[in-house]
């Protein structure tokens, strides 16, 4: 060992305190100080300017230390990216949480993950979607039983007929019309015989000297007018039974079940009954009652139209009816839907599959 | 599939798969081009997909198509990728989401889908797998190693504000 003087005291010093003398080395330097009073302070400070450990700090996390526990120094990283993906059971889920409770470190690593969770934003849309979406373009196949084949034929055949008969009905009336025009201008001539004769016809010159006959005789009777209404046919029967006789041939040709026609038959049928009745009446002689009224020739043409006129729109009325009932029954029965969603009706463009 | 359920699906999920396109590929009509040609190839092949399953297959689709666009845009441009990750270093970051972007764009593309089927849609390690033709192991590690880059990223630009 060096021998210690006052130039390299100071040296000694630090080892006598850093611990690296020998027992003999640090007697001598002690016994140097004792013979050096003046260098006792700079001893004593050396000395004091040493660290001791501070008892008081602790490393509380110990236990995060230990390979033991479930989320520990090695682990815990993985363990806390597994919950952020929520990879773990709900048990484990619990122990991160718990530890992060207990450990700052666990808590701020936690923490930190979890702010690099991305949430989808809303505001983000797809801008197209309206061309995305498709619709399949099929024909629409009806499924038919042999016994739906049959009720769609049975419908088709009536349809059929239903229009056969409408337009049938609808020829009937043309006719009838064009007979009454062909009668009327006969009537009105009649009436303006009142004021000039000898320009008839002959066929109807009897009936209108008759007429202008009574005319003379009782202008000033205002009162009969219940005999006026029975009698107003007498003329227009005669001429209607003319003319319904003269079109009824053709009608048998194209209608054969003309006792079901009621609307058509009808006023041939009053026509005759009254006819019968009026033939009485003038058998019993009453004639110059009668033919009084028979001076108002200006009503006999106006019923003559009325009587015509109702007749088809009733009939019309009931063949619509009649298709409607078949449609809604077909409809209801086969539960086919005779239009499409956006009320296109469908016609004819079915396809029929046989079971 | 029928149509309806096909329809649904484009209600349901049109939305989601085109934000992670998106985000994946940073361009909206790319975007919209891959999420188009996706709804198309499942309208397709509608007989074969299961209507239950009609998501999965739908991100499959997706995601194939993006890797495919994404192969096809880099032999061309090589040089826009690079000068984009240049901008974002030099961008000013506010907010975590903004700063959240950022780093979701510095990750590698696999590491970036991972991340966003994880987060946007919640699928699973093994549903990512199927969806990314991956094992679920490769998934988890690489879902990892992405979720801890992001982590660092954060904190870096965190300390530097």
């Amino acid at each position: 060992m060096m021998r210690i003087d006052r130039h390299n005291y100071e040296e000694c010093f630090i080892l006598y305190w850093d611990n690296e003398l020998t027992a003999s080395q640090k007697q001598a330097i002690e016994n140097f100080v004792k013979e050096n009073p003046d260098l006792q302070e700079e001893f004593t400070v050396l000395g004091e300017a040493r660290f001791t450990p501070d008892s008081k700090i602790q490393f509380e996390e110990k236990n995060f230390l230990l390979n033991s526990s479930t989320i520990n120094i090695t682990n815990y990283e993985e363990r806390l990216l597994s919950y952020i993906d929520d990879e773990l059971n709900p048990e484990e889920r619990k122990e991160i949480e718990r530890s992060a409770e207990k450990n700052p470190l666990v808590q701020k690593e936690l923490s930190l993950l979890q702010k690099t969770k991305l949430q989808p934003e809303a505001e983000l849309v797809f801008p197209g979607k309206s061309d995305l979406y498709r619709t399949e373009e099929k024909i629409s196949v009806i499924r038919m039983t042999w016994f739906r084949v049959a009720v769609a034929a049975a419908i088709i055949l009536i349809t059929g007929f239903a229009v056969l008969q409408l337009v049938n009905a609808n020829r009937v009336r043309d006719d009838v019309a064009r007979v009454d025009e062909a009668k009327t201008p006969s009537t009105k001539s009649g009436n303006s015989s009142t004021s000039s004769e000898g320009q008839k016809s002959p066929d109807q010159t009897p009936v209108d000297e008759r007429t202008t006959k009574v005319n003379t005789g009782d202008n000033k009777k205002e009162t009969g007018t219940n005999k006026k209404n029975d009698i107003k046919p007498v003329i227009e029967n005669k001429d209607q039974q003319s003319s319904v006789v003269a079109y009824q041939p053709e009608n048998k040709n194209n209608l054969p079940k003309e006792s079901e026609r009621p609307g058509e038959i009808e006023p041939t049928k009053v026509g005759n009954t009254e006819v019968a009745i009026l033939d009485k009446k003038d058998i019993d002689g009453a004639t110059a009652a009668i033919n009084t009224v028979l001076t108002d020739f200006d009503v006999t043409p106006k019923d003559n139209i009325s009587l015509y006129i109702p007749e088809p729109e009733k009939e019309k009325g009931g063949l619509k009816g009649f298709l409607r009932k078949t449609t809604r029954v077909f409809e209801r029965r086969t539960k086919i839907q005779t239009t499409t969603e956006d009320n296109k009706l469908l016609v004819g463009a079915f396809a029929l599959s046989l079971k | 599939m029928t149509e309806r359920e096909y329809n649904e699906c484009v209600t349901t999920y049109a939305d989601n798969v085109y934000r992670f396109i998106l985000k994946n590929l940073r361009n909206e009509e790319d975007a919209r081009d891959v999420v188009q040609t996706s709804f198309e190839k499942m309208w397709v092949h509608r007989d074969e997909v299961d209507a239950t399953k009609s998501k999965s297959y739908l991100f499959t689709v997706a995601y194939r198509q993006m890797i495919d666009h994404i192969r096809k845009v880099k032999r061309v441009q090589l040089k826009e990728e690079f000068n984009e990750g240049i901008k974002i270093q030099n961008k000013p970051a506010n907010n975590l989401k903004k700063i959240l972007d950022e780093a979701l764009a510095r990750l590698s593309e696999t590491q970036r889908t991972l991340v966003l089927l994880k987060d946007y849609e919640g699928y699973s390690y093994e549903e990512i797998g199927r969806i990314t033709s991956l094992s679920e192991s490769q998934v988890k590690v690489y879902l990892h190693r992405a979720r801890v880059q992001l982590k660092e990223y954060l904190v870096k630009v965190e300390n530097v504000i």
